[in-house]
């Protein structure tokens, strides 16, 4: 009799464990694949200051303008130049009316506001390496005359 | 044997009770709020509104340009530009207004005044299927060009500037109103004709006084100085 009492027990026993199991194994798996840290972070460091520097370094003379777009008009008296560069980098803005040199982050943006004159003008950003080899982009951005 | 097929009859009937059990909370959980929009789905709704109406901004802003160019012929109602992409329409009504800037000065003027070969830039709103402008302000003034180039020959007060895609363009610096000089620092000094020297990057605005000249004439110069 007790026999049969212990064959239940382990049946029950060994059905729920393995029940469980199937019903809950793989959402533990996951959970544990998520605390374990990835390889790809155990391999690449996330980038320190000094790893931007040595990038930075490395990398080609770039320059990117977002703003402002060509053959635009504004109607305030300056306009936002913004763009991309190597991080670092001073980028030499100029138009009839201003000039100004903008310092790119540690991410390479920059962003600087130029004062414009009344009509069509022609403004350009510049980036120069120790050789004097430039990248130049231009830009043409009217000045709407205020309306009296 | 007996015992044998006891546990795996005992395991199996575990195993469908578990899995039952499991599958009706499952649906419990599902079918508890039928009707209520889950907050992923609000929030995607909302990105896919914003970014229909980042969208529409963006081109309103696209037809509201700029035509630049020199003036072709004049009509009565229109005038045709030459433009660097081509010749552009430039329709005016009696909301446009005109302007000429000559040595500083501006004075407003109509579109009778408007003479073929003159510098012009038109702002408004352009029609994407035609092309054509309808221009809100029209500005008469001598194009002014913005050159940035690495000095490769000096003769007098005349520089050959080498720009990036191997253009040389002779400016004379003569007539500049402002020399400045930019050192390594980032300051912006005033400037003699002698800073500017051969293999410094060199930045002028100018223009063309003379057609039959291949010489511009200088506004402003600037140079950058490494050293």
């Amino acid at each position: 009799m007790s026999e049969k009492f212990v064959t239940i027990f382990i049946g029950l026993l060994v059905g729920v464990v393995l029940a469980l199991g199937v019903l809950f194994g793989p959402g533990l798996f996951r959970k544990l694949q998520n605390t374990l840290p990835k390889a790809s972070s155990i391999t690449a460091p996330l980038p320190t200051p000094n790893n931007t520097e040595n990038n930075s370094q490395s990398q080609p003379l770039t320059l990117v303008l977002d703003s402002p777009e060509d053959n635009s008009f504004v109607s305030d008296g300056a306009v936002a130049v913004s763009g991309k560069t190597k991080p670092g980098t001073s980028i030499i803005l100029f138009g009839p009316a201003d000039e100004k040199v903008a310092t790119a982050d540690a991410i390479g943006n920059f962003s600087a506001s130029l004062k414009l004159e009344d009509g069509e003008n022609e403004i350009s950003a510049t980036v120069i390496d120790a050789s004097n080899k430039n990248i130049t982009v231009t830009r043409s951005v009217t000045l709407e005359i205020p309306q009296q | 044997m007996k015992r044998l097929l006891f546990i795996i009859f005992n395991f199996l009937v575990i195993s469908y009770l578990l899995f039952f059990v499991s599958s009706y909370s499952r649906a419990v959980a599902i079918t508890a709020t039928p009707s209520a929009t889950p907050p992923s789905d609000n929030k995607k709704a909302q990105d896919l509104l914003d970014r229909v109406a980042t969208k529409v901004a963006e081109l309103a802003a696209k037809m509201k340009r700029s035509y630049r160019g020199t003036v072709k012929s004049v009509g009565t109602s229109s005038f045709i530009l030459t433009t660097p992409d081509g010749q552009r329409t430039v329709a005016v009504n009696d909301a446009t207004v005109y302007y000429r800037i000559r040595a500083g000065n501006r004075t407003e003027i109509a579109l009778k005044n408007l003479k073929a070969g003159e510098d012009v830039v038109a702002t408004g709103t352009i029609d994407p299927t035609t092309s054509e402008m309808t221009a809100r302000q029209v500005i008469a003034k001598i194009e002014r060009l913005n050159i940035v180039g690495v000095v490769t020959a000096v003769n007098k007060t005349v520089y050959t500037l080498k720009q990036n895609g191997g253009t040389e363009t002779t400016v004379d610096l003569a007539d500049a109103l402002t020399l400045k000089k930019l050192d390594i620092s980032g300051k912006f000094l005033t400037a003699k004709l002698a800073d500017f020297k051969e293999g410094s990057v060199v930045f002028v605005i100018a223009y063309s006084s003379d057609t039959k000249s291949q010489t511009l004439s200088s506004l402003k110069a600037l140079v950058y100085t490494s050293k």
